[in-house]
């Protein structure tokens, strides 16, 4: 998967989590703390991508991600 | 530091005559082992059992139980078992007195923090069931520290003993994080409500903290028994529904119907598990 389809299955799972979150423009270096979302939200996205992606990302790997990047490279790893 | 005094009031000190009408008759309040077996009695002393083994106790040893609740350990191994010598320390001060009540021959224990306690002889053999918990709070855990914790833990443990000591230890563990709104919001309450200042350690966690004091020679799991158990805690305490909400309260009879529904779903979900563990002494 690319950067872009990644960024966009991102935004269109918070989209599916709660539709009122605007997320502005967003790269690898987006942190993610700065997207507003709560630690419960977090997660829950997490749960929709993980659902799409058909894969389960490991506890230990989702405490130590900061940025879209450390994202994108975990959905990588994993795919 | 994990619980304190305080907190731990918050989750054993509600009555002894609450607790008494939900548990087993001895009082375990941690997972049964349901091997054989569909009672709740039955598989409690399954469990007493599996952790008398994995301690190597005989009955001329002298024995700790770390956490030792209202008793039901060191009574099973003085009455049950035969050991002379046993000894169990908590930090609820109601579970104290039901282990005065009890006054079983053989038997002593202290209303103190483990991390206090200063016995006079040291150990041959250390049990605890489900104390770990109280070790490190969810702020520590986050922070990174819980680790350290037990690891301080495990040495006092190691202190404690005489070299050719066996430890059987029990612990709740921290498996996946819920993905879904209503079970990450459930988990949290119950951590914070209903057991403030402690939280589930992890797996790996116990591995590293025993280092380097303890060498793990046996570890089981038993998820679905403490699925099982927390079933039966339910089912006991909604068959004494009126009774509890005329003695203690509304709140009180929701909060622990919520509390042990969430605990037979994190069972389930694989949210949460259960380990037993046999250690050795690294003398």
């Amino acid at each position: 998967m690319t950067d872009q389809e990644i960024l966009g299955m991102f935004q269109e799972s918070v989209r599916e989590v709660d539709g009122n979150v605007k997320l502005g423009e967003m790269t690898a270096s987006t942190e993610l703390a700065s997207l507003g979302l709560d630690s419960v939200m977090t997660m829950e996205v997490i749960g929709v991508m993980e659902e799409k992606l058909n894969v389960r990302f490991p506890d230990e790997d989702l405490a130590t991600l900061k940025t879209m990047g450390d994202l994108m490279t975990l959905v990588r790893r994993l795919r | 530091m994990g619980s304190t005094k305080e907190e731990v009031q918050v989750s054993y000190d509600v009555s002894n005559e609450f607790f008494r009408l939900w548990l087993d008759e001895r009082m375990n309040y941690t997972c049964g082992v349901f091997e054989g077996t569909d009672n709740l009695e039955e598989a409690q002393v399954k469990k007493l059992n599996v952790i008398h083994d994995f301690a190597h106790i005989t009955p001329e040893k002298r024995v700790l139980d770390i956490g030792c609740g209202w008793g039901a350990n060191i009574e099973f191994l003085a009455a049950d078992k035969g050991v002379k010598d046993v000894n169990g320390v908590t930090l609820s001060s109601a579970q104290y007195e039901e282990i005065k009540r009890r006054a079983v021959p053989n038997v002593t224990a202290e209303c103190v923090n483990f991390f206090d306690y200063e016995p006079k002889e040291k150990f041959d053999a250390l049990t605890s069931i489900c104390m770990i918990e109280h070790v490190a709070s969810p702020e520590e855990a986050r922070g990174g520290r819980a680790v350290d914790l037990y690891r301080r833990y495990f040495k006092r443990a190691h202190e404690l003993t005489n070299p050719g000591a066996y430890f059987g230890l029990q612990t709740i563990l921290r498996n996946f994080v819920p993905r879904n709104k209503k079970d990450i919001q459930d988990i949290g309450w119950v951590t914070y409500k209903i057991f403030p200042g402690g939280i589930t350690p992890r797996l790996e966690d116990i591995v590293m903290g025993v280092n380097p004091y303890w060498e793990v020679v046996e570890v089981k799991t038993r998820r679905e028994d403490y699925g099982k158990t927390c079933w039966h805690w339910r089912d006991r305490l909604r068959k004494n529904e009126t009774l509890i909400r005329e003695k203690w309260g509304n709140e009180v009879f929701d909060d622990y119907e919520r509390y042990l529904s969430t605990c037979v779903t994190a069972f389930d979900k694989h949210y949460q598990s259960l380990a037993q563990w046999s250690l050795r002494r690294i003398d």
